[in-house]
């Protein structure tokens, strides 16, 4: 089955799609669906852009200028750890320990605060892009690209952690979009991502989805679909609905598409990928997959390439009453733009409709240039905020005084 | 940035102490041999003197990205980048020493092509090259940046085990962008681009 199109651009692409589509159902599912040149159009094959440089090295506090950062009045940015290097998604522990995973450096650190000072341990090593840390009943779940573990027992046993338990497995190994977040939603139900195998494609059954499965892994069931990649999402405080940023496709120029924050009111809802982005726009190559009219559309355009990544409801007592279940955003900033979006936390209050955004913490992009990129964010116990940095290797910590 | 420009210049005399003992017909790099210069040596005995390989599938390192080197270094020193014979070498590095390393190396000059070698099919190569978009993210002269390789004037043989590791997901990088560009590549293809790319200055 390939796409019938009058397009000049389709019809020249056509041969190595379908090639590619053949050569990827041949392959079975662990391989990437996409055409060699990814979706970008002609006028674009000369573009300079490029992914940005990882960070795999913690900097010193002393390269951390978090003086930079623009709050709102009365809010205030510390430090609280370093030498995270590519600290990712935040969880906590029961018991106050906070757990940080990493995309691409194998390790989770564990953070203790022992008031004037933090202590970290890397409690793994050697995992294959642990990026997603979830926290339930004593155990650390990890989520590696293929699999999810547990670490039973762990905030009793920091220094000596027992050997992780593989719960899942029944997952891709495609590398593209293939690090998760993951989250123990109200219903007590682990929800893990699987990301399209590429920028643009009609990916297999098995991607572009978000699925839950339960903590032990002995069920797992398919929550939504058209899902390209999700890296943040929590439950309302007020309706338990889950809402989930999720990040729009490359090389369609600087401003669109943009990338969705999305509610999910019930189970098996499509979100649109590959044929439908930000609600109203049909892909060039891919949009006779489906219709918009299909697709539920996102509640926030957060904008073009920002890279919404960590996502929590602020249910804290620190902050201003207004901050009260505002869903904080962060977005890690942009790579596929010509002038560089993101490198941001936003707030999104939908307590009316239509919903309201702001800006919360910029100042991460000075100009061109960034200095850091912020992850995830966490509300802790005392109702501050935390905030990872994979750039920086770093955890912020955000607080607000009268 | 005093670092920077500290290791600049080490790197700079450095090159100068290379020049001077390849025109003495020594093949050794020598001068004043400080740690990262000593450490470097050793890199040698693999990746040959001044960074330019001779041995099969083995890298040159000169003129590299330091980011590239840096962020390699470090891939195989956290076990995410596999190699029986680099794994154990990066383990004992600290972060400094990665950053130093690989600013020694970067400021290497790159090595030229071989002459005398088969140009032929190299035609071929520039054609996939520019359908993939390889300059995009290499740059128009292949020497790479940031996080990307320099192409230019690699050994063929490590340009076409490095292409078909990542094609085949045995290399995954970091976001998987190599991995999705070569999908479906045959071998032929890589080895016309590979073929290419060494042929470089």
């Amino acid at each position: 089955m390939c796409i019938r199109t009058n397009s000049a651009f389709t019809r020249a692409m056509l041969p190595a799609l379908c090639a590619a589509l053949l050569a990827a159902s041949n392959a079975g599912a662990q391989q990437p669906t996409s055409p060699a040149t990814d979706g970008r159009p002609p006028e674009l094959a000369a573009s300079p852009l490029a992914p940005n440089p990882p960070a795999l090295l913690a900097k010193p506090a002393a390269a951390i200028p978090l003086d930079k950062i623009e709050l709102p009045p009365g809010f205030h940015i510390e430090q609280w750890a370093g030498g995270l290097a590519n600290a990712r998604e935040i969880a906590l522990g029961s018991k106050g320990t906070v757990f940080v995973g990493t995309r691409l450096v194998g390790k989770v650190y564990a953070i203790v605060d022992k008031g004037d000072h933090r202590e970290v341990t890397t409690i793994a090593t050697g995992l294959h892009r642990p990026n997603g840390v979830a926290f339930k009943d004593g155990a650390l779940y990890v989520a590696e690209i293929e699999r999810v573990l547990r670490i039973d027992d762990i905030e009793n046993r920091l220094d000596n952690p027992p050997a992780p338990v593989v719960v899942y497995s029944d997952l891709p190994k495609d590398e593209p979009h293939g690090w998760k977040f993951i989250a123990f939603g109200p219903d007590g139900w682990l929800y893990v991502p699987v990301g399209a195998p590429c920028n643009i494609c009609d990916p297999p059954a098995s991607h572009a989805q978000i699925r839950r499965i339960r903590p032990d892994g002995s069920k797992a069931e398919v929550y939504a679909r058209g899902v390209r990649n999700t890296v943040g999402f929590d439950w309302d405080p007020r309706t338990h609905d889950l809402w989930f940023t999720d990040n729009g496709r490359d090389w369609l120029g600087d401003d669109i598409p943009s990338d969705e924050l999305n509610h999910a009111t019930a189970a098996r809802q499509n979100f649109g990928y590959p044929f439908c982005h930000e609600g109203n726009i049909p892909d060039p190559q891919f949009g006779n997959l489906g219709s918009c009219a299909n697709a539920v559309p996102p509640t926030v355009k957060l904008g073009a390439h920002v890279a919404a990544l960590g996502m929590r409801f602020y249910t804290g007592g620190m902050f201003p009453p207004e901050y009260r279940n505002r869903m904080i955003v962060a977005e890690h900033g942009s790579w596929n733009r010509t002038k560089r979006s993101g490198y941001r936390l936003v707030w999104v209050d939908t307590s009316q409709s239509p919903p309201t955004t702001g800006i919360f913490a910029q100042g991460w992009l000075q100009g061109q240039s960034y200095w850091g990129r912020p992850v995830d964010v966490q509300v802790m116990p005392d109702g501050s905020l935390l905030v990872s940095d994979d750039e920086a290797g770093a955890l912020y910590r955000i607080t607000y005084t009268k | 940035m005093t670092t920077l420009r500290n290791l600049l210049w080490r790197g700079s005399v450095a090159v100068a102490a290379i020049v001077c003992a390849v025109e003495a017909g020594n093949p050794q790099p020598v001068g004043a041999a400080g740690p990262i210069q000593e450490q470097a040596e050793s890199c040698a005995a693999c990746h040959g003197p001044g960074g330019h390989s001779s041995m099969t599938e083995v890298p040159s390192l000169a003129g590299q990205p330091a980011y590239y080197l840096t962020l390699q270094l470090t891939l195989f020193r956290d076990k995410q980048r596999q190699s029986a014979r680099m794994s154990p070498i990066a383990a004992a590095l600290s972060d400094s020493d990665v950053e130093q390393l690989s600013a020694y190396f970067a400021a290497l000059p790159a090595a030229e092509p071989r002459d005398g070698q088969d140009n032929s099919g190299a035609a071929e190569g520039e054609r996939l090259a520019q359908a993939n978009h390889c300059a995009s993210c290499h740059l128009a002269t292949y020497a790479g940046q940031n996080q990307m390789p320099r192409l230019a004037g690699q050994r063929e043989d490590y340009l076409l085990k490095a292409m078909k590791d990542c094609r085949d997901g045995k290399r995954p990088g970091f976001d998987g962008t190599m991995t999705e560009v070569l999908h479906g590549l045959p071998d032929r293809d890589l080895a016309a681009l590979a073929h290419y790319l060494s042929q470089l200055h």
